[in-house]
């Protein structure tokens, strides 16, 4: 495939991606149905390239490289892995330059204009309580990083696709059969990889931030009912911290951006099994109370 | 805001939680947190105790890292 430039509008930030890999372009049509054009010629953010490696080993093992503004910050990944490495670079072009928010590693999600934060490290379940909330009503804000305005509680959208890896990836694709799936990225360093856009709701609500009323902590435990643990605003501040990207960087400002939004809110350590647990806790315990 | 007697390092900010659960205190120099389970009154008996008696033997652990870490400073420190 030649050469082509795609932009990516995805509020509060705009990416041209230029790629000659078939595969890169059928998934950001797939994934980013209303949000990407093709040949546009805005101005946007930051400019990425998903392309392919040159060289003997392009006759051997194919290669994609990830660039960001002329930067290769991750090392090549094998072709058929292209889409995931321009998703996680992405994540990484964020994290690495919006130092206007407080950037926390966890999803958000929200029912109206109440958002619960979900921090939590790989291997918590986090990704599919998102996908599973998200087509059950609740609006994705994030799957995997929360924006936070600084000084306040309030937490600005940054809607994308929801990244299920290994078992969860079956799970949602019964759940969810009409979800459109990216190819699947087998055998990355997270194992097998599949990117899931979001339900058409939170596409349409991408501008619209909301407060935050709660921290959830999850822990998936296969066979374990569900265990909520309430915990005091210093234990769900030094658990919030240890998730934060930038909150280093942003030095004060950092610091009393977590401090509000841990008075402000409620914070909870979970342990589950079964998702309809959790949304009946969430939706009755935390937002009906909001 | 300050602890009432003790001496902050420079650059260190503390937040008394409202739930009284404890406090957190943030070096914006090297960017550290520690957060400590006990009220402000607390931190600052336990403090008192530190400097009058200049020993760290009978010290709460999490406040002995408030002094090795340097979020208090011990230079021309009295007791509280």
């Amino acid at each position: 495939m030649a050469l082509q430039n795609f932009c990516l509008n995805l509020y509060p930030f705009s990416f041209n991606i230029q790629t000659n890999l078939k595969l890169v372009r059928d998934n950001l049509y797939r994934l980013y149905p209303g949000q990407v054009s093709l040949n546009s010629t805005q101005v946007t953010d930051y400019s990425l390239s998903l392309s392919k490696g040159s060289g003997f080993r392009r006759l051997i093992k194919p290669q994609a490289r990830f660039f960001c503004d002329q930067k290769e910050p991750f090392k090549p990944l094998r072709q058929e892995q292209g889409y995931a490495l321009l998703e996680w670079g992405m994540n990484w072009t964020i994290a690495a330059n919006e130092m206007q928010y407080v950037i926390a590693h966890s999803a958000v999600l929200a029912k109206d204009d109440k958002a619960i934060l979900f921090p939590a490290p790989p291997g918590s379940g986090k990704s599919t309580l998102t996908a599973y909330l998200a087509f059950k009503g609740w609006r994705l804000l994030s799957d995997e990083m929360a924006l936070i305005n600084p000084d306040t509680n309030i937490v600005t959208p940054f809607v994308r696709p929801i990244c299920l890896k290994n078992r969860s990836i079956d799970l949602a694709k019964s759940w969810f059969p009409e979800g459109h799936f990216s190819s699947v990225a087998h055998n990355t360093h997270k194992g097998d990889v599949v990117h899931l856009s979001p339900p058409e709701q939170s596409w349409k609500n991408n501008k619209s931030n909301a407060r935050i009323v709660a921290v959830v902590f999850p822990n998936y435990r296969a066979g374990k009912e569900l265990e909520i643990y309430q915990l005091n605003k210093t234990q769900g501040f030094m658990q919030f911290a240890e998730n934060a990207f930038n909150f280093g960087v942003n030095g004060a400002t950092g610091f009393r951006t977590l401090t509000k939004v841990i008075e402000n809110a409620e914070s909870f350590e979970i342990f589950y099994s079964n998702l309809e647990e959790v949304i009946e806790f969430l939706e009755q315990d935390i937002i009906d109370h909001a | 805001m300050e602890l009432a007697h003790c001496k902050l390092t420079k650059g260190v900010d503390i937040h008394p939680f409202s739930d009284g659960s404890g406090c957190v205190f943030f070096n914006t120099n090297t960017g550290e947190t520690i957060g400590i389970e006990l009220r402000l009154e607390q931190i600052e008996e336990a403090l008192t105790v530190y400097f009058s008696q200049n020993t760290s033997e009978k010290f709460h652990n999490p406040l002995k890292g408030l002094i090795e870490k340097g979020f208090i400073s011990t230079e021309n420190q009295q007791p509280c």
